[in-house]
């Protein structure tokens, strides 16, 4: 390719007129899908295919530049973002989004970091992404959901730059890159879940800049180095001290990656575990004279695990203890319980509710994991047992070799959420994996390869990226479902901090929204959420009430006849077994001396228990 | 200092009056998405241009990776400024202007001094990306974005279809002052009803109201301790085209 060719946008107008038309269709899709109206699915699923493919063909085609392709990957990120926005465009839904509108909204109000936060505790010690989103909301004076979209929205365009072009040096060709980045976006959180207001999709962002910077510093010369040097560092220093700040298991995840750096340069110096595999010291830094351990990744990983223990230690070990044992030791119990044959596994591809998937999206489901499952052999046997690899190749194969085990994880409920949050790291090894292996394919540039082989690796990555996001995605949330009100009523009526017993849906919004504090657990051992099942108001219902200082009680109707989508209403133990609660139940409320109801719109009733609070259980 | 280095620094002086100019237009009462819009580097990019300039000197990097720097070192600024600041005072807007307007001049301030002291003078690399940007290829990224705005556009029209065929009506009482009350309705039928709102305590009406709603439209109520004769729970009841509709109540703190 020569210089003009390297510095030319081609064709990306084109590709990005057919990403607006896609985002035309997706939002015709979520229109129909508001009515339930048949054309929904293939409007969305026309959508999201017009947006994806014809950008992937030309990423994976030997004939784009080194300027299309980058744009290429921006124009992707950016398009599959506007898809989330899509979903709701004048305000914030899933649940983890309430947790970070309410850490806003207590940084705003309060005008300090670390409030309580009652909907996720963890988010109390991670202030990095309410902070910035505070500082926007009122230095422009617009709403948090615009900064939030803002802010999000910059941070996808700075994911995508800081990955492909570290993707780009790894792989010493911007087509590494360029698959890469196709495949990179295949991953099944990618778009909702990293696209949400949530600290990680910041964090990311963060961290791959990380990536970029630590490689740099790895890679510098001595000259580099000495122009360079201390900039390097404070860069990382800056860097990760806002990672930390940010979130937990990015940080987590960059620290193991940057130690297994280091350890992999160290164990290519000599032939560390046996004979049939080379050593890469020659592509290593390590090859160099004034190569020492910590001017190499020794020195991003001892940052990230200095700050990690300092942030741990002195600011949010307790929350993150709290968070995060929770979700690792549901799903190691929960694999246990599987491997032991005391639990049967999660039926996959159906959500709590028993809505399933179609035999279609169950066929490109599994089809999309094949591909990807193939390639990882292939990419461990050219890192690890073929010569001119390097120590960061073989680690990023290491990572990609990861992704069946995040598959197995799927097998449980407890287990889904931590394959869904591992499938952003894992897909960095197998983006460059992928791209590694057709860049070397150099027969691909000729003969009858030039025409076949882009549509055909075009064909299998939409499968990847549709499967990707029917197993990582409910087919209840995929596009918009019914609408819900009460939450902008408590904002404007009901006294802050309020503490509120209420069912799991209602209590996001109404913590995000409403800025009441939602009860959850046991008092004196009795589960509060008994006080929605008993058929009569009992004594261990006023115990909850008076014990645990319940300002408000938020029924919802609706819970007699729809069950819950998440599989539970109130907590993963109820005893209504995710079956819908009895009428009876939820109307003892509307006679009950003492309690008043303050609130009504038909489905959602919130009743005042300030004159029950005070009597004795 | 001599006319290349001045060249050279343009950059900073941009960075620098376009942050002071942002502390004008936060303290002035203008409003306005384009003020708005006007303000987001104030967060997302001058103080991490400052940054990524007082760490890299100039030609050291490329652009590329000057871009994202300039972002994540921007909300380095924002997240570990407001850190720092709230471990002593309080954050609101003035505060969040001044921490960042502040690291963007001390930055560039940094930066400047570096530029002095370089030995060789600066040439400034040109882009990769902006010199080939054709009039096609921009004319088709402008109908991108206006295809995007009219999709956007499009989906906001659907999910407002969607709330007005919600079709109920809320009614709410709540505490309101020493011992008065808040009372109203708001109609989501998606069309115009005739409603009735009736405030009564101890059997008596003590305020009531008829009149026709709008989609959409709300209708609020307060009464002071004056006005709410008599013991016990204040009722309120909403009648909607000529039947009892919902019913709420409210107990007086004063009084429980």
């Amino acid at each position: 390719m020569n210089r003009a060719g390297d510095r030319s946008f081609g064709a990306t107008g084109a590709f990005a007129l057919l990403v607006g038309g896609g985002l035309m269709l997706v939002a015709l899709g979520n229109n129909a899908a508001r009515e339930s109206a048949a054309s929904a699915q293939p409007l969305f699923w026309g959508g999201l295919v017009l947006i994806y493919a014809p950008i992937a063909w030309r990423m994976f085609s030997p004939q784009s530049s080194r300027a299309e392709c980058l744009a290429l990957s921006l124009l992707l990120g950016v398009g599959l973002f506007m898809v989330k926005i899509l979903y709701n465009p004048t305000g914030l839904i899933p649940h983890d989004e309430m947790a970070t509108l309410r850490q806003t909204w207590e940084l705003l109000h309060g005008g300090h970091y670390f409030s309580s936060n009652p909907v996720i505790q963890g988010y109390a010690g991670y202030p990095g992404l309410e902070a910035v989103t505070a500082a926007l909301t009122q230095i422009f004076g617009r709403s948090p959901y615009l900064a939030a979209m803002i802010v999000i929205g910059a941070a996808r365009l700075g994911l995508m730059l800081a990955l492909f072009l570290f993707l780009e040096r790894v792989g010493r060709s911007y087509r590494v890159a360029a698959v890469g980045a196709a495949i990179y976006v295949c991953n099944p959180s990618f778009l909702y879940f990293d696209s949400q207001f949530g600290y990680e999709s910041l964090a990311l962002t963060i961290g791959a800049a990380l990536l970029l910077v630590g490689l740099r510093w790895t890679m510098a010369g001595p000259s580099e180095r000495r122009g360079n040097g201390r900039g390097l560092i404070a860069a990382m220093a800056l860097l990760v001290a806002t990672m930390v700040a940010t979130h937990h298991l990015t940080s987590y995840a960059m620290f193991a990656f940057f130690a297994g750096w280091a350890l992999l340069i160290e164990m290519g110096r000599r032939s560390f575990l046996s004979s049939r595999i080379p050593i890469t010291r020659g592509n290593d830094p390590s090859s160099r004279t004034d190569f020492s351990w910590l001017r190499g990744p020794a020195l991003p990983a001892l940052f990230t695990a200095a700050a990690c223990a300092f942030w741990l230690a002195v600011v949010a070990g307790d929350v993150t203890s709290s968070e995060l044992t929770s979700v690792f030791t549901d799903a190691f119990s929960s694999i246990t319980h599987l491997i032991t044959g005391n639990s049967g596994s999660k039926a996959l591809f159906e959500a709590g509710n028993g809505q399933t998937n179609t035999i279609a999206a169950r066929i490109l489901g599994v089809a999309s994991i094949i591909p990807l499952l193939l390639i990882i052999p292939f990419g461990l046997y050219r890192t690890w047992l073929k010569q001119g690899s390097s120590a960061l190749w073989r680690l990023l194969a290491l990572v990609a070799l990861l992704y069946p085990a995040t598959l197995g994880l799927r097998l449980t409920q407890a287990g889904t959420e931590t394959s869904q949050r591992a499938s952003e790291f894992v897909f960095v090894g197998l983006g460059f994996v992928a791209g590694l292996l057709l860049v070397e394919r150099r027969n691909l540039r000729w003969g009858w390869h030039r025409f076949v082989t882009p549509p055909a690796l075009t064909a299998l990555a939409t499968i990847v990226f549709i499967g990707g996001f029917i197993v990582g995605e409910s087919p209840v949330t995929r596009q918009p479902g019914p609408y819900l009100v009460a939450a902008e009523f408590a904002a404007a009526h009901l006294p802050p901090h309020s503490r509120i017993l209420t069912d799991r849906v209602n209590a996001t919004l109404l913590a995000g929204i409403g800025h009441l504090d939602p009860v959850i657990g046991q008092v004196n051992g009795i589960p509060v959420s008994r006080v929605f099942f008993s058929r009569r108001y009992e004594n261990k219902d006023q115990e909850v009430i008076s014990e645990d200082a319940i300002d408000y009680i938020v029924v919802d109707r609706r819970f007699a006849d729809v069950p819950p989508v998440s599989g539970f209403y109130y907590e993963h133990d109820e005893p209504s077994g995710g079956k819908p609660v009895s009428r009876e139940a939820l109307q003892k409320f509307g006679n009950l001396d003492g309690l008043y109801r303050v609130y009504d719109d038909g489905s959602i009733a919130i009743y005042d228990t300030s004159a029950l609070r005070s009597l004795a259980p | 200092m001599s006319s290349s280095r001045r060249r050279q620094s343009v950059d900073l002086g941009v960075v620098c009056a376009a942050s002071l100019l942002s502390a004008v237009l936060v303290a002035l009462p203008l409003g306005g998405l384009v003020t708005a819009l006007l303000l987001v580097p104030l967060v997302l990019v001058l103080p991490g241009y400052a940054l990524t300039a007082a760490l890299f000197p100039p030609g050291t990097l490329p652009p590329e990776d000057r871009l994202v720097y300039i972002f994540v070192l921007s909300l380095s600024a924002a997240s570990l400024g407001g850190l720092l600041w709230q471990l002593a005072f309080g954050l609101e807007q003035a505060t969040w202007t001044l921490i960042l307007v502040l690291i963007s001049l001390a930055a560039s301030a940094v930066a400047l001094r570096r530029r002095a002291l370089a030995r060789a003078p600066y040439v400034a690399p040109r882009s990769p990306l902006l010199p080939r940007l054709g009039v096609p290829t921009a004319l088709a990224l402008l109908a991108a974005v206006a295809l995007t705005v009219l999709a956007v556009r499009s989906a906001t029209a659907g999910l407002q279809d969607q709330r007005g065929e919600s079709h109920f009506s809320a009614l709410w009482a709540v505490p309101a002052g020493l011992g008065g009350i808040e009372t109203g309705v708001s109609n989501h039928q998606g069309a115009v009803h005739r409603f009735g709102l009736f405030i009564e305590r101890e059997g008596v009406v003590l305020r009531g109201w008829k009149s026709r709603l709008g989609a959409t439209q709300s209708e609020k109520f307060s009464l002071d301790p004056s006005q709410l004769t008599g013991r016990g729970p204040v009722t309120v009841s909403l009648y909607r085209d000529g039947e009892l509709y919902r019913r709420v109540a409210i107990q007086l703190e004063t009084e429980a």
